[in-house]
């Protein structure tokens, strides 16, 4: 059976997140690959380099709010020009701040927010959506 | 004729006939009394009429006329009491008109003009003169008078008083107060004011600074009225002057308290805001691994068994820093003393000093301008240690690292400058967060983004300020400024 996404990609700082969540898609093939990167700033760099030798851009992206050097609102801002269209991307947060909440929704290319932990049902809903 | 000449300016008379022993008095005087003509039968009757204390003069009066051929007339206020029991006043004016060819009387008439209104109204200026002044002395404001056309202004003695002066010390007018007297801050307001008022588009009121006589500014607040002519032109205007000086200070203290309640309930927020995510963070990353737990290969259990002990180790460090965080607040209660930087900055050094060697980092230190400073001490340690503790961490590993600190005098208080050549941080980016929790810009895993926000506190729990300038590959230098 093929996973519904081919290439995922979670940019969060957060090493225990990360490991758990690719352990999930992983064991439930929910994505073929994953990629991760630690930052918003690494994840620009990156993310541009891929779109401009025209590989496969990932079609999930979990997105983290809080990280260094440059946060989740900050890549939004600067990915806004490169991002393809189908490209859905979720927020994740440890945070219940309403102020966050209400942020996320004046982007249009935020699909959800989610408040971390994410558990396997929501993984799955979120994958087969894609 | 006498009768209509009479009748037409006056309230009654009564004509008294010597040689007929007759008195008569008129109906219009009868009814100005009250009573009917023949309740007064001859003078006596009316004489009991009058009021007590008018009395003897009138019998005088009127004795002396008839004795005195020379003399022209009675003229005299009379006061009678009505027959409702009220008293009114009259102007009485009474002439021997027939004498014989001795001088004796023969015939006598008295008249009267009512002056009742009049009297009324003297005793009602009267009261009100004598409530305003109560009402000037009671409120405590001066009372000025401003002649519009002429410009001159009088001021009552309590308005001298109020501003430091003797009563009447000096001359006063309009062009004397607006020029030399109201706060220039101020005078355009006023006018504006006062125009605004002349053209009957609000009450003159407002509040301003007025220089005393001992060269001091105070507040003060003025209320005003005019009175215009048929044209809306005002003539002439009174108002008062209040020293409010202890009022606006006290308000001025408020809106400082206000503030500080504010940026204080700000932290408050943003704390709250960062103990939910941290300890939220870790503690939902605990939970999710252990849903894993059961499912894994032992290989990977290994691994989850080291994610769970490093959350466990990073909910720990939270509560920490958190804690660290609150200290600041108990910790203001302890008192200042006055503190030898040198003797601090030792002891910082000292306690870093495994790290100072490690990285080879020169720290140089100049506290002649000021080498004393009053401190909370564990504030100024805590604020000297981040500060060297910064400059370590953020080093430019290809540079000699270089970190100064100096004391120099300012106009605020004491200025402390910690000036490294590390990597700097981007202003432009950061500036905003620079001073958030947990907010880190390097990608530095040793930065736990406490250290800036803490002295951050602290400093602005003395009344101190922190500024910071930096240039990306040539250094940072942060200037605290201390009361």
């Amino acid at each position: 059976m093929t996973a519904p996404v081919h290439t995922a990609c979670i940019i969060d700082d957060d090493i225990t997140f990360i490991f758990v969540t690719n352990h999930l898609v992983e064991s439930n093939q929910l994505s073929e690959e994953i990629i991760t990167y630690k930052n918003g700033r690494e994840a620009i760099d990156e993310l541009k380099t891929l779109q401009e030798n025209e590989e496969r851009f990932p079609e999930v992206i979990f997105l983290d709010i809080n990280m260094p050097v440059l946060d989740g609102w900050g890549f939004l801002d600067e990915i806004k020009t490169i991002l393809p269209q189908s490209v859905r991307i979720y927020l994740t947060s440890s945070s219940i701040d309403e102020r966050d909440l209400d942020r996320s929704k004046s982007y249009d290319e935020v699909c959800e927010y989610l408040v971390k932990p994410v558990d396997i049902e929501t993984l799955t809903r979120i994958f087969n959506e894609a | 004729m006498i009768t209509k000449v009479l009748v037409s300016a006056s309230c009654g008379f009564w004509d008294r006939d010597f040689e007929s022993n007759t008195f008569f008095a008129n109906e219009e005087f009868c009814d100005f009394l009250g009573i009917n003509r023949t309740d007064l039968p001859d003078l006596e009757s009316l004489e009991t009429l009058l009021h007590p204390d008018d009395r003897i003069q009138f019998k005088n009066a009127i004795e002396d006329h008839y004795r005195n051929p020379d003399s022209s007339s009675v003229n005299l206020n009379l006061r009678y009491r009505h027959k409702s029991g009220k008293w009114i006043s009259t102007y009485f004016r009474g002439r021997v008109i027939d004498r014989d060819p001795q001088g004796k009387p023969l015939r006598f008439i008295g008249d009267h003009v009512d002056l009742t209104r009049l009297t009324n109204t003297e005793e009602e200026l009267r009261h009100r003169n004598e409530s305003l002044e109560l009402l000037s002395e009671g409120i405590n404001a001066g009372i000025w008078e401003w002649d519009v056309a002429s410009g001159k202004t009088i001021w009552s003695p309590r308005l001298f008083e109020i501003l430091g002066y003797q009563p009447y010390e000096m001359e006063t007018s309009y062009d004397l107060f607006m020029n030399e007297m109201i706060h220039p801050d101020h005078v355009e307001g006023l006018k504006k004011n006062l125009d605004d008022y002349l053209n009957h588009k609000s009450p003159y009121q407002t509040e301003f600074k007025c220089l005393c006589r001992n060269g001091e500014y105070r507040w003060f607040e003025t209320h005003g009225a005019a009175r215009f002519d048929s044209d809306g032109n005002a003539i002439r205007m009174i108002g008062s002057l209040l020293d409010i000086n202890d009022r606006k200070q006290l308000e001025e203290r408020s809106l400082r308290s206000i503030d500080i309640l504010t940026s204080s309930n700000q932290r408050l927020l943003n704390f709250a805001y960062i103990v939910s995510h941290n300890l939220r963070s870790h503690s939902a990353n605990m939970l999710s691994l252990l849903e894993i737990f059961q499912d894994v290969t032992e290989e990977q259990k290994a691994e989850i068994f080291n994610h769970l002990k490093n959350n466990a180790s990073k909910l720990l460090e939270t509560i920490d820093s958190l804690a660290d965080v609150v200290k600041i607040q108990t910790e203001l209660d302890k008192k200042r003393e006055l503190l030898s930087l040198a003797a601090v900055t030792d002891r910082v050094l000292h306690g870093l000093s495994e790290a100072i060697r490690k990285t080879g980092i020169e720290i140089t230190t100049d506290f002649s301008e000021i080498p004393e400073v009053k401190c909370i001490p564990a504030y100024l340690e805590s604020i000297l240690h981040n500060l060297v503790s910064n400059a370590i961490k953020y080093r430019d590993p290809d540079k000699n690292a270089v970190c100064s600190l100096v004391t120099r005098k300012s106009s605020k208080g004491c200025m402390l400058i910690c000036s490294d050549n590390g990597q700097g941080i981007d202003l432009v980016q950061h500036r905003e967060q620079l001073y958030g929790l947990y907010k880190t810009f390097h990608g530095n895993p040793d930065a736990k983004g406490v250290g800036l926000f803490l002295i951050k506190n602290q400093i602005e729990s003395l009344g101190g300020t922190i500024e910071i300038e930096s240039k990306i590959d040539e250094g940072t230098t942060f200037t605290i400024t201390l009361p």
